[in-house]
């Protein structure tokens, strides 16, 4: 097991299908981790929801959504997924739910990348 | 070889398309874009300038869908598989009636995107090889999944035989048995099969897993190393 592998497997996330994704090259795996890293919207959401702006929220979500969902986050996935779904209809309030376990799980996500 | 394009915002899933896309010798990527409208000027420019797009929904200014109907309002006929996390029925059936050849959700795995590869060459080589269009050649045009084995592979790529048709084995059989001897790339094969290079593939391997076929690697193609195939015989 590599350390990647293993560094997801600690995490509960999806190695298995994401290094898949890349054709099986962990450099590119690597490289767009720390480009998820270094991604401004998770700071753009947050902004967002404290300024009840619901589009821009939607926006930063939405792609949000994507790059965990490719990168085999899977929990942060699926809370970014709820957390869209209430921001399509510009349900700040069902949004801010979900904060507590997005911050928690992009959290997890970044320490996992830090820890490579 | 089928020009793509990649139309995607986000640069952590464009590393990806182009990375998975690269997997595929029939296709060559000839651009990418992060904006529809660059894209659109692009073909605007380039009427004929590729056979596929892969596209995101979900992008600042025009969104997929706009930079389609836009497309086809210039009557760019090109083929598009769109790759997004859109799954509200919405941006499906718009896309739908935008005439998309496949609609893959994020997070895609590498067997979809190979299954819509499937499905997109089986459309091209349809257009290109009907001069009378049949209801049979209809119905498959509208569905063309239906008509290449999307069944997952076994370990190591080879197909178990259960997933092998026994017909199309035939056929690729006796194609191959005329060609005996003969050093052929997968896309040669493919085209005097009439099916397409992810099927043709699929039972080459097989074939090479009973001994029949060799399979060697030409990395003098200028480019990607390519695969050749050589019918040894049924009983080699």
């Amino acid at each position: 097991m590599t350390k990647l592998e293993a560094a997801y497997a600690e995490y509960g996330m999806d190695y298995s299908n994401t290094i898949g994704r890349t054709a099986g090259d962990e450099e590119l795996l690597r490289e767009l981790l720390d480009m998820f890293a270094a991604d401004g919207n998770y700071a753009l959401l947050t902004e967002a929801l404290d300024n009840d702006n619901a589009g821009d929220a939607f926006s930063a979500a939405h792609s949000l959504k994507g790059s965990s969902g490719m990168l085999g986050m899977t929990r942060l996935h699926r809370v970014l997924s709820n957390m869209t779904e209430c921001l399509r209809t510009g349900d700040i309030a069902g949004a801010e739910k979900f904060r507590d376990a997005a911050e928690r799980e992009y959290k997890a996500a970044v320490r996992m990348i830090g820890s490579l | 070889m089928y020009r793509t394009i990649i139309v995607e915002d986000d640069l952590m899933v464009c590393a990806i398309l182009e990375k998975q896309l690269g997997r595929f010798s029939q296709l060559r990527l000839c651009g990418k874009f992060r904006r529809c409208s660059d894209a659109l000027a692009y073909f605007t420019e380039n009427p004929t300038g590729a056979e596929l797009v892969v596209l995101d929904y979900f992008m600042p200014g025009m969104n997929g869908i706009e930079f389609l109907t836009e497309l086809r309002k210039i009557n760019i006929d090109v083929q598009v598989i769109m790759i997004t996390s859109a799954n509200d029925y919405s941006v499906i059936r718009s896309a739908m009636c935008c005439g998309i050849c496949d609609y893959v959700l994020k997070p895609f795995n590498s067997a979809r995107l190979e299954k819509a590869v499937g499905r997109f060459e089986t459309t091209m080589r349809l257009i290109k090889n009907t001069h009378v269009w049949t209801q049979d050649k209809v119905d498959t045009l509208l569905s063309p999944h239906k008509h290449y084995n999307v069944e997952p592979v076994s370990e190591g790529g080879v197909p178990s035989p259960g997933k092998i048709n026994k017909t199309t084995l035939e056929n690729v059989r006796a194609f191959m048995r005329l060609n005996v001897g003969r050093k052929m790339p997968l896309v040669e094969i493919s085209e005097g099969l009439e099916l397409s290079t992810v099927t043709s593939r699929r039972y080459l391997k097989y074939m090479n897993s009973l001994g029949e076929v060799n399979i060697t690697l030409d990395c003098k193609t200028g480019g990607r190393p390519s695969e050749i195939f050589e019918y040894r015989g049924e009983d080699t």
